[in-house]
């Protein structure tokens, strides 16, 4: 089964025509559609950073650069926001190169369940775990803290997650399993014969994971970190949660202040956007040039078995690296909030004596809002995990299937979100969404139609991935017997792309139902989601209920994640 | 010394800013009042209302739940706190795209900004007799006074010894709460009306010695008390009132003071937003919400005062000795500027 981040490299899309043809009709409407979708909430952000009259005025009527200025003076969230990105991504990169080579190319015990494992915290989100570890790590009450004061006597705290460090590393938490099946994937598709030729040649097992093993997959390590870094740019849930008590804002935070208090102060939140659009972008402008004519006939479209290696004596420590990483991104996240989610009031009794169920039957049968906000969040996944991949699948196809001009612009389009930070993106669709005279504002067609746009550039890699790695011989085959499109598209296309569809179906599932950023600006009073519930929940809902809510929340997603192995096994098996 | 009730200073202070309010719109056409009783079979079919607000949402859905039971008429909420709230709304507006039918405003400036701009309806509900003058606009239907907050100093017995504790709003400037002092954000209404109010007493360097105590900014009052209870936050500088009768009824040992130099004390008011697109409903809401009934209700499940004279909710403190300071200048509390102004100042607070 492919899985999420299994492609690193999209082929390129073909070989530049000789004399001028027309694009596919579907190359066309593909990229006129990617375009407009784009383009409007870009302009309308555009708009409201060189607005230099009424703040609120939408589109703007009057533009300067009076709020460039005002930008200046704050350079500090941009700093902020570059400090945290940096060191998260150095962190979980580090962290999910050492995990992927210890699951896939050593002999360290129980690799396959750590690999199962580790799957779980990505599609958990940052929101359970800022949420989790503001209750774990906190200096004075964080649960951590009082059991290190009470077995040591120290005043000092043992960690503390409102610090930047803190800050940085539940980020690096959070955001390293992406990385780990990123670089996994890479690792499984690697020919190992390098590495037997550099054990033939006397190469130690340690030369060999440093001198050929780490350079073979450092495109796919800097492709993964690049990946982190433009989430991290953009991440809100946990700098809103973690930072907001230590007056640390980070470029994300700082636009959510900026849309509250009146009069409110849109033109700098936007300035202050495009910026972040501008970062993220030369950082996805990097990733692809970095790889571009970068050899990767060694990690090819193959799946290998390369002979696992025995690390002797690191095999404990690698171990316990692997358990502890499991212990910080799951067990305790996951069990912190499952025991503040049956306490009374936020003080948690650890004796168990007051406990109670209550706050579970609030959130699930007695509170509108949650109900509303978890069916509205299935709806929502299944839409998006359905129209997701016959958008991402059509576009996959149109690049990588077709002949003619535009499919690489079609592609660029395709992963152009990628550079947009969902929650500065939001804002855009939303002005987008007031103005046009589209009757979904506050709908829950706001929602998928914003959901549709960001998540595009992970089902295309996911989808791309898998199309590349189809012989197209089979499709020509099936052309050659007489079979129109439909009938190849039906017969095998479709069934050769199963399990991509499904690894992709289930991904942007997962993604929408812990999507907070974007949400929290698009969803009105019909159309709340899960993310902005919990937000909203713990804002003024008191603790035993947001964890209740954000424990319902990850029972979803970890069912979720048990069918698709499900049936992922059954595939393999039939 | 013996000081008048809270909600006498209420009333006169609000009588004040009423007048004010009339004084400054002026020229403004005020809408014809709209007396009509709504008829209730109507409100039922408009569909469900949607009421705006600043609350706690789990108080809120639990009041719509009695409001539906009693009435028949199906209701929902969005939560904004009004800094949020007031900007989208007026987009909205703007854009024909409004949906809202009743707005909940804790910053009752922001209602009078809104009724100058004709964004509200002139509803005289029969209810609105049994509230004294300076408890809704003037003249009356656009705006009355739901509820009336207080805004004290609270914090946990388990972690300060009340011995210990602050007494004074100046007390809130010693070194050792340095980091330990909570306030909600620019964005709340309670918030802008406790800073408008204590600007002119406490000292002019008090906002810069209180910045130099780099207290840290929630979202609500809630999640103040929920780092006041468990012991993340020591000292909540501002906390309305309804929390220490909530944490009360929890079991949790918080203390509540009331400082001599005065306490800031508010009334929320209750609006119709004039495109309403379900007005039998909008009006059904505010009858019900201004009864004595409704009040009763809302009282209970929030743990809040009543602005009606004739409705005392058991479990409620009773302020007889507490100095208690409404808003004075209606016209410069609902001023832009001094919005503008308390924006940047609390935004500095907040390390912003």
């Amino acid at each position: 089964m492919a899985v999420y981040g299994d492609e690193i490299a999209v082929a390129p899309a073909g070989v530049a025509a000789r004399r001028w043809r027309w694009p596919h009709p579907g190359v066309l409407v593909a990229a006129a559609g990617l375009l407009v979708v784009l383009a409007y909430p870009v302009l309308m952000l555009v708009s409201s950073a060189f607005n230099a009259g009424d703040p609120q005025e939408l589109p703007a009527t009057q533009y300067g650069f009076t709020h460039v200025g005002e930008l200046l003076r704050h350079v500090d969230w941009i700093r902020n926001t570059l400090i945290v990105s940096l060191g998260g991504t150095v962190i979980a990169t580090a962290i999910a190169a050492v995990l992927a080579w210890v699951f896939h190319r050593t002999t360290v015990p129980g690799h396959s369940v750590f690999e199962t494992l580790i799957a779980i915290p990505y599609p958990l989100g940052p929101l359970v775990g800022g949420l989790a570890w503001s209750v774990l790590g906190s200096p004075r009450a964080g649960v951590i803290n009082q059991a290190f004061r009470h077995l040591t006597g120290s005043s000092v705290p043992l960690i503390n997650t409102s610090s930047v460090t803190g800050i940085v590393l539940v980020m690096a938490i959070f955001e390293a399993p992406v990385a780990v099946l990123m670089i996994g994937a890479a690792m499984r598709r690697m020919d190992p014969s390098l590495e037997e030729c550099s054990a033939v040649f006397g190469g130690g097992k340690l030369r060999t994971a440093l001198r050929v093993t780490l350079p073979l997959m450092l495109p796919a390590i800097l492709s993964a970190a690049l990946f982190v870094f433009t989430t991290m740019m953009g991440s809100f849930a946990i700098p809103a949660i973690l930072g907001a008590g230590a007056r640390f804002y980070v470029a994300t935070t700082a636009i959510y202040v900026l849309f509250q208090g009146f009069p409110p102060n849109y033109p700098l939140a936007a300035l202050l956007g495009l910026v972040l659009i501008a970062i993220t972008g030369v950082a996805v402008w990097l990733n692809q040039h970095l790889l571009k004519g970068r050899s990767f006939t060694v990690v090819g479209g193959r799946n290998y078995r390369p002979q696992r290696i025995d690390v002797g004596i690191w095999k404990w420590p690698l171990f316990a690296f692997a358990c502890l990483y499991v212990l910080v991104s799951l067990v305790l996240p996951l069990g912190i909030l499952a025991v503040a989610s049956l306490q009374r009031t936020a003080d948690i009794d650890w004796t168990g004596a007051t406990w109670t169920l209550a706050n579970f039957r609030y959130v699930l049968f007695d509170f509108p809002t949650t109900r509303q906000a978890i069916g509205n969040s299935l709806m929502l996944g299944v839409a998006t995990g359905t129209l997701g991949v016959v958008i991402t699948g059509l576009l996959a196809w149109l690049v990588h299937r077709t002949n003619g001009p535009g499919r690489r612009l079609v592609e660029q389009l395709a992963m152009l979100p990628q550079a947009f930070p969902h929650l500065v993106f939001a804002v855009g669709l939303l002005w987008m969404v007031l103005t046009l005279p589209l009757n979904i504002y506050n709908s829950l067609y706001a929602v998928l139609l914003g959901y549709l746009i960001i998540f595009i550039p992970l089902g295309y890699r996911t989808m791309s991935g898998v199309m590349v790695q189809i012989d197209q011989a089979l499709e020509e085959a099936a052309r050659v017997a007489g079979a129109r499109w439909r009938r190849v598209m039906r017969t095998v296309t479709i069934p050769l792309l199963r399990n991509g569809i499904t690894a992709t179906w289930a991904l942007l599932f997962m993604v929408s139902v812990r999507e907070i950023s974007a949400s929290i600006f698009l969803s009105g009073p019909d159309s709340k989601v899960l993310g902005p519930a919990i937000l909203s929940f713990w804002e003024s809902g008191g603790l035993p209920r947001v964890s209740a809510l954000a424990i319902v929340q990850a029972v979803i997603i970890l069912v979720m994640l048990v069918i698709v192995r499900r049936l992922d096994t059954s595939h393999v098996e039939a | 010394m013996k000081f008048p009730t809270r909600r006498r200073l209420l009333a006169a202070g609000a009588s004040l800013l009423s007048l004010g309010a009339v004084l400054r719109a002026g020229s403004t056409p005020l809408l014809a009042a709209e007396a009509d009783k709504p008829d209730l079979e109507a409100a039922r079919k408009e569909g469900s209302l949607l009421l705006l607000h600043g609350d706690q949402e789990p108080d809120v859905v639990k009041f719509l739940q009695v409001f539906t039971e009693k009435t028949g008429v199906p209701a929902r909420q969005q939560r904004l706190l009004p800094g949020t709230a007031l900007p989208k709304l007026e987009a909205e507006i703007k854009a024909g795209r409004s949906d809202t039918d009743v707005y909940w405003c804790s910053d009752i400036g922001l209602l009078e900004d809104m009724r100058n701009k004709g964004q509200l309806l002139r509803y005289e509900s029969p209810e609105i007799a049994g509230y004294g003058k300076g408890f809704h606009s003037e003249p009356a239907g656009f705006w009355t006074a739901y509820v009336q907050i207080t805004q004290p100093i609270m914090f946990s017995a388990k972690y300060v010894k009340p011995e210990e504790g602050p007494k004074t709003w100046m007390d809130l400037l010693n070194p050792k709460w340095k980091g330990q002092i909570g306030f909600q954000n620019s964005a709340a209404g309670s918030q802008y009306t406790w800073w408008y109010i204590l600007k002119d007493i406490l000292p002019a360097d008090y906002w810069d010695r209180l910045l130099a105590q780099q207290p840290r900014i929630f979202a609500s009052s809630t999640q103040i008390m929920t780092e006041i209870q468990n012991g993340n936050l020591l000292i909540g500088g501002k906390v309305s009132d309804f929390q220490y009768v909530k944490a009360k009824n929890d079991g949790s040992p918080v203390e509540i003071v009331y400082p001599p130099e005065g306490t800031p004390t508010l009334i929320q008011g209750i609006s119709i937003i004039a495109g309403t697109k379900r007005p039998n409903a909008a009006k059904a809401f505010v009858d019900f919400v201004l009864s004595k009934e409704g009040q009763t209700q809302w009282n209970t499940i929030q743990g809040s005062a009543s602005p009606r004279s004739d409705v005392t909710v058991e479990g409620i403190p009773q302020i007889k000795s507490a100095k208690l300071i409404p808003v004075g200048d209606m016209a410069d509390y609902q001023s832009r500027e001094q919005h503008a102004k308390f924006v940047a100042l609390w935004n500095k607070m907040s390390g912003f």
